[in-house]
């Protein structure tokens, strides 16, 4: 898995003392090489994504560039779970 | 059962996978962290056979 920001804040400590509470966007791309049929944990990329930006409050949101595969939210503590899928 | 063969027999269940799921999700920000339930996880969801390089964009908004 390759997970690449494409856009950071050069100026976040300026905007954060001057202008605290102003919404700001950042994209990252992750990248994964899936094994066929079956689900990938991607939780701990996501976060990381999501901790770098050091955003407070708002969405993350999620977008795969895909026909043949989805993104689900899912139980994480039983795999059986996730064989039964 | 499909006519639409010409990529695997695995291509149209994919298709129909993957519209009757979803390719995108949001998910809030809280505190700094992703305000995901205890048990949730965030899973790529694979529907063809073969190995497939996937790309997932995440837009993160807000302060």
């Amino acid at each position: 898995m390759d997970l690449r920001m494409l856009s950071h804040f050069s100026n976040m400590h300026y905007m954060d003392r001057y202008m605290p509470n102003t919404i700001k966007i950042t994209q990252a791309n992750l990248s994964i090489n899936t094994m066929g049929r079956g689900t990938q944990d991607i939780t701990a990329e996501i976060i990381s994504a999501v901790t770098i930006t050091k955003l407070q409050a708002g969405l993350c949101y999620l977008f795969l560039q895909h026909t043949s595969a989805s993104l689900i939210l899912c139980e994480n503590y039983d795999s059986q779970v996730r064989r039964d899928l | 059962m499909f006519k639409h063969v010409s990529e695997g027999q695995d291509d149209m269940p994919a298709h129909i996978r993957t519209i009757l799921t979803q390719t995108s999700l949001t998910i809030p920000i809280q505190n700094g962290k992703l305000a995901l339930g205890t048990w949730q996880g965030i899973y790529l969801y694979e529907h063809r056979y073969q190995p497939h390089h996937r790309n997932i964009l995440i837009t993160s908004m807000g302060y």
